[in-house]
């Protein structure tokens, strides 16, 4: 999109995204100003935040003036969601924007290493999680391999997770087995009537919902006949660094629990 | 001759009329049962006459037997005769309440919609759920009767205030503004609150999408004293229409009738809001054609009222699931394409001289 100079000292940093926040923070930048997440309102409760960043609006809609007022010195965001403000953006300060979110995250990771030159961080990160992989690698092939079925409840669907999801990659990455109808290309199946439930099995099913104060699908459904025709083990995880949370320390999370529930596992005879 | 003719001619077409009215009812039933097989057998899954055979045939404890399909089984028990019913109760509770208004009101303007009482309930509904109130049955059908009672009430303080213009152009005129405001209100709650837009937006456009069963008990009960009582105030109904001072002197008083039919609409408006959601236009076509179908004659009218509310609501939802069963459009949008127009077509009537 165009060329950005970076400063070599980044004092005033602002995310635009909750991917962008949890890798800032991952390669220790406390940015100074973040959007929040769509619908949440608050940052995801992993983030160890011990001074809170300035909110600048949804991340879908940063507010501009107030990033202006801040005076930022370096500015991160995505293209696919951030692209069409560039101009504007790059104005304001330096951006870098990834090319996507979610699935491309290691890349991404690696571009705003760059961009905050913490490039050793970022690779000690990766290494990290390959070796912790191929732990919980190992494990799961002394369990016999379940597959492991990624289910979100939204507020009017249920998602499944596809194979175009940061879940995903780290599902992948440590060789774990998904349901042949989520091991395809593509983001997320969405369902919206309970008669759809087999869809969801799984020999675990990973449960986490968007927001249960709000209104969950799942709740309706689970109050339904259809919920006994689910054979699967199902393990209700973390929605916030599950989904909203897009980095090192997500998926420092993630991996942790996944080893947990890995581990904790019986083969049904 | 010519003179012995003319009786014969009379009873030969008076027992035409009495066909025509058997026939006109025979066609009614017909449709609202075909409407309600389409309804249980659309969507996704589809299912077959055998499936609806086998799950009316067998109790609960032979659905444990017929292993092999169970789902079917569900579907129909768990999702599609609640859906079904609740279809059948709001549409007849729609076509109750926008006949008893269109009687009352002499003018086939008039709807529970079209004068807002239906923006006004959905309103009171939204509120309830961005505040986060847990909406238990109870609460939400108080929020929606609530919400409708306030609609009705505001729009009769206005026509009351407004005394020497008090015809039924301006109460339209006033309804209908009261319907945008309604509506404008609501919309930019929800822009304040983007947080309840994804669960509220499926709803606010009128959905039979999961009807929760514990709603069903409580919207029967009041939707059919609501019918009964309209029957009961047909009389009452008549007289007050055709002349207050004729009705005072039966010993009528025309307060009390216009008081007590009030009521039925807002309690038949605010129970099927808090169901379906709102859907308009059910209540505004739904009296007009019945009555273009049987006639004038208020017991007549009302029954077809009913049957029509029941048929067309039912239908909709069908038909959108028919179409496209995984992810079915609100069954207001058949609603809209046909009474938009249907609208349209009333004021270009009554306004045209």
């Amino acid at each position: 999109m165009g060329r950005s100079c970076v400063p070599h000292q980044v004092r005033r940093l602002v995310v635009l995204d909750t991917g962008e926040l949890d890798i800032s923070v991952g390669l220790g930048h406390l940015p100074v100003a973040t959007t929040y997440p769509y619908q949440i309102n608050h940052l995801p409760d992993y983030i160890p935040a011990d001074q809170t960043p300035i909110p600048v609006g949804l991340n879908s809609e940063p507010d501009l003036e107030r990033i202006l007022q801040l005076q930022p010195d370096l500015i991160l965001g995505s293209r696919s969601v951030h692209g069409h403000l560039y101009p504007i953006l790059s104005r304001i300060a330096p951006t870098v924007l990834s090319e996507r979110i979610g699935v491309s995250w290691r890349d991404n990771l690696q571009l705003f290493a760059r961009a905050l030159q913490q490039e050793q961080k970022a690779n000690d990160w990766l290494t990290g999680f390959e070796q912790q992989c191929q732990r919980i690698n190992a494990l799961y092939i002394q369990k016999g391999r379940p597959s492991v079925s990624v289910v979100r409840s939204m507020q009017d669907h249920v998602r499944l997770y596809l194979q175009d999801t940061f879940i995903h990659t780290l599902l992948d990455q440590c060789g774990i087995r998904r349901p042949d109808n989520q091991d395809i290309k593509g983001f997320a199946t969405r369902l919206r009537s309970p008669a759809q439930i087999r869809q969801l099995e799984g020999e675990l099913i990973l449960l986490s919902e968007y927001s249960p104060e709000l209104g969950s699908m799942i709740r309706q459904w689970q109050g339904t006949g259809f919920w006994s025709l689910l054979k699967g083990r199902i393990i209700p995880v973390d929605d916030h660094y599950r989904m909203l949370g897009i980095g090192p320390l997500a998926a420092e999370q993630v991996l942790h629990d996944l080893e947990a529930i890995i581990r904790a596992y019986t083969p049904s005879s | 001759m010519l003179t012995r003719h003319h009786p014969e001619a009379t009873a030969a077409s008076g027992l035409f009329n009495l066909i025509r009215q058997y026939a006109i009812w025979l066609v009614l039933v017909t449709v609202l049962l075909a409407s309600m097989l389409l309804s249980l057998l659309a969507g996704y899954p589809q299912l077959s006459l055998a499936d609806l055979y086998l799950s009316l045939v067998s109790d609960t404890p032979s659905i444990q037997q017929s292993i092999q399909k169970p789902i079917q089984q569900l579907v129909l028990t768990e999702l599609r005769f609640p859906r079904l019913i609740a279809g059948l109760l709001t549409g007849a509770a729609m076509g109750c309440a926008g006949f008893l208004l269109q009687r009352l009101s002499q003018n086939p303007l008039t709807s529970p919609s079209t004068l807002g009482v239906t923006q006004g309930s959905a309103l009171a509904l939204v509120l309830v759920f961005i505040l986060g109130i847990e909406m238990s049955p109870v609460m939400r059908f108080s929020a929606a009767l609530i919400g409708a009672l306030f609609a009705g009430g505001l729009l009769l303080v206005l026509m009351l205030a407004n005394r020497q213009r008090n015809d039924t152009s301006t109460l339209i005129l006033l309804g209908a503004l009261m319907a945008s405001f309604f509506a404008a209100l609501t919309t930019s709650m929800l822009l304040l609150e983007q947080h309840a837009i994804n669960a509220i937006r499926f709803w606010l456009s009128g959905s039979l999408a999961f009807v929760p069963a514990e709603l069903l008990p409580v919207l029967a009960l009041i939707c059919l004293s609501c019918f009964s009582v309209s029957y009961l105030m047909l009389p009452g109904i008549n007289l007050v229409t055709t002349g207050e001072a004729k009705a005072s002197s039966l010993g009528i008083s025309p307060i009390r009738v216009y008081l007590v039919v009030l009521v039925l609409i807002l309690l038949l408006t605010g129970a099927s809001v808090a169901v379906t959601g709102p859907i308009l236009f059910t209540g505004l076509v739904v009296p007009h054609l019945a009555r273009l179908l049987v006639g004038v004659k208020a017991s007549a009218h009302l029954s077809a009222s009913l049957l029509l509310g029941a048929i067309m609501m039912t239908l909709a939802d069908g038909l959108t699931r028919w179409v496209a069963p995984e992810t079915p459009a609100s069954p207001s949008i058949p609603m809209a394409i046909i009474g938009a127009p249907w609208f349209m077509w009333l004021v270009y009537q009554r306004y045209r001289t």
